[in-house]
């Protein structure tokens, strides 16, 4: 009876610490339909087609970074009758109503200065203003809602307009890099991040036939889709590109990704401010989901948000901290019940983790080439020095075993059964090392900050992330638009990177 | 030489043709057509970004070859 029930314990903790390798999985079936992109990219529909523009750029506080922005896009090779700039000033007591007056001067035709004198209410609120004042003008076909930092490079206006020739597209997106023009370790990290979850992810996202989301900084909208979705965005969460996203494809339009068309971003450069910025959007990631519950894992033959595999994507990614604590909890567990057993699943898992982290590190180094050169060490690193240690150990034992002095069973003495319970509980663990990141950033031992990201992943500084939106959701923490600080450290590179490269 | 579209995909019925829309709004009518710079641009861009994405599948199996030369190391230090 013992042994009956140890045997199913056993099988059932095999079970949840095999679920951990969910999401790399689901990643590295996302990332194997990217070859099949040139077949979905839309290219083969595309025209010379140069629709009036209107660019609206929400503004609170902007100062340092409004002008430059307002400049490059005034610059984009696109006809400038057929562009116009709305900055809509959302109350900013710093220099941008000024900034933004003398643009207008200077500019006069082409930048329009629409203040809000009730303002901080968030990005939603501010764009809905500049939203009701294109309505009322009619003059626009097309809106390119983007953010003061953002630098598009001279040729991506032309190549998102192209495809709007095509009525069943809604919107299209472009891909933002990050621009910082210093970049330290964490905007690195930032710039693989989004060479992964953008040029990757969003073109295997368009062969799926479902966004997921539209940049905030670069979506462009036909007038038609906006009126569609009632000349307004929606304002009840933090996640307003994400809502536009899904009710765009919901209404039967299509959202495109166009990862030829390069947008540069300043992105934060201390813990701080990129675990402010990325709680807000996992906080409205939060909200999507449960706005949606009906839509999840639902066919339509309408859309394609209702796919299995789009759900299950979703909530791998909502789901991997949950996932990685289970895995941990469960190896432990399965440790102390049948340790050779615990130590085969591990290693199964492992090499799994091994090869969908040489797949996609390969290739999103080979999709982008110039966010490769600078941050190669980053890709390499995005697991953390821990977690490429166990890789290494998982894939290629010997090399571990000949410093540890034991064979292949895993019931050796002390030294070894410590190491092999750390990394067990390292699949947890590496989140609590990367929150212990942004608690010291701040102090004394702020020095260490960098290391413990090396040592634990940025992967696991954003699972931490996760957990923090669960824990702020389970107490129902107030939704309050905490902006990112942008100093305006901008790339001058802009032309450079138009021109890049590949993608 | 590919379709030149310059005033969109149609009018729309209850808001009018651009050429509408542009006397509402007491601009010029849009042009006819792209200019023949846009049209050639356009052509160059596509030529460009259509030739990258067509690259994706190659570099897609230099990244499976990879993962494959891994596997075989991994089989090859646990056989030796």
């Amino acid at each position: 009876m013992w042994g009956y029930a140890v045997a199913f314990v056993s099988a059932t903790l095999t079970v949840l610490a095999l679920l951990g390798a969910l999401p790399l999985l689901a990643a590295c079936w996302q990332y194997a339909r990217i070859g099949c992109s040139p077949r979905h990219c839309h290219l083969d529909r595309a025209e010379p087609y140069l629709p009036r523009v209107a660019v609206l750029i929400p503004a609170w506080n902007e100062g340092a970074v409004l002008g430059t922005s307002v400049r490059r896009l005034l610059a984009l090779d696109y006809p400038r009758d057929r562009l116009r700039v709305y900055v809509v000033d959302d109350a900013s007591t710093d220099a941008t109503p000024d900034i933004a007056r003398e643009l207008e001067t200077q500019y006069p035709g082409s930048v329009r200065h629409l203040r809000r004198e009730q303002g901080g209410q968030g990005k939603a609120h501010t764009l809905n203003h500049g939203l009701a004042v294109l309505t009322e003008e009619n003059w626009a076909r097309a809106v390119l809602i983007t953010d003061a930092d953002v630098i598009f490079t001279p040729l991506s206006l032309r190549r998102m307009t192209r495809h709007l020739a095509d009525p069943s597209i809604g919107a299209v997106t472009a891909y933002i890099r990050e621009g910082t023009r210093d970049k330290n370790y964490l905007n690195r990290f930032v710039a693989y991040e989004y060479a992964t979850a953008q040029a990757a992810a969003r073109r295997s996202q368009n062969v799926a036939g479902a966004l997921a989301c539209l940049a905030g900084g670069a979506q462009l909208h036909t007038m038609d889709n906006i009126t569609a979705l009632g000349g307004t965005i929606d304002t009840s969460t933090l996640a307003e590109d994400t809502i536009t996203t899904f009710e765009t494809q919901l209404n039967g339009r299509r959202v495109l990704f166009e990862g030829n068309a390069i947008a540069l971003a300043e992105e934060p450069r201390a813990i701080g401010g990129l675990w402010k910025q990325r709680l807000r959007w996992a906080r409205g990631n939060v909200d999507v989901t449960r706005r949606y519950r009906r839509l999840w894992f639902r066919r339509s033959p309408d859309h394609r948000l209702g796919a299995p595999m789009f759900g299950l994507l979703w909530f791998c990614l909502l789901l991997q901290p949950a996932l990685m604590i289970v895995g941990s909890v469960s190896m432990v567990g399965l440790f102390f019940l049948a340790p050779d057993l615990s130590w085969q699943v591990f290693q199964k898992l492992w090499i799994v983790n091994a090869l969908g982290y040489t797949f996609i590190t390969a290739m999103t180094l080979l999709l982008d080439r110039r966010t490769a050169r600078s941050s190669w060490r980053q890709a390499l690193l995005f697991p953390g020095l821990v977690s490429l240690l166990v890789i290494v150990w998982a894939v290629f034992p010997p090399v571990f075993d000949a410093m540890l002095g034991e064979g292949a069973g895993r019931t050796g003495g002390p030294l070894l059964t410590a190491v092999v319970l750390f990394s067990y509980v390292w699949l947890a663990g590496c989140m609590a090392v990367a929150y212990l990141a942004r608690r010291v950033e701040n102090t004394r031992a702020g020095f260490l900050a960098p290391a413990l990201v090396y040592l634990s992943g940025y992967g696991a500084l954003l699972c931490a992330v996760t957990v923090a939106s669960y824990w702020a959701h389970l107490r129902a923490a107030p939704r309050t638009w905490d902006k990112t600080e942008k100093v305006g450290a901008h790339t001058a590179d802009a032309a450079g990177a138009g021109k890049l490269v590949s993608a | 030489m590919r379709r030149v579209k310059a005033g969109g995909p149609g009018p729309d019925p209850e808001r009018g043709t651009d050429a509408d829309r542009a006397a509402v709004a007491g601009d010029p009518p849009p042009p006819a057509s792209a200019s023949a710079r846009d049209v050639e641009l356009h052509e160059r861009l596509l030529a460009e970004d259509l030739r990258r994405e067509r690259s994706l599948p190659w570099l897609e199996l230099a990244a499976v070859a990879l993962v494959a030369a891994v596997a075989l190391l991994h089989v090859l230090v646990l056989t030796a």
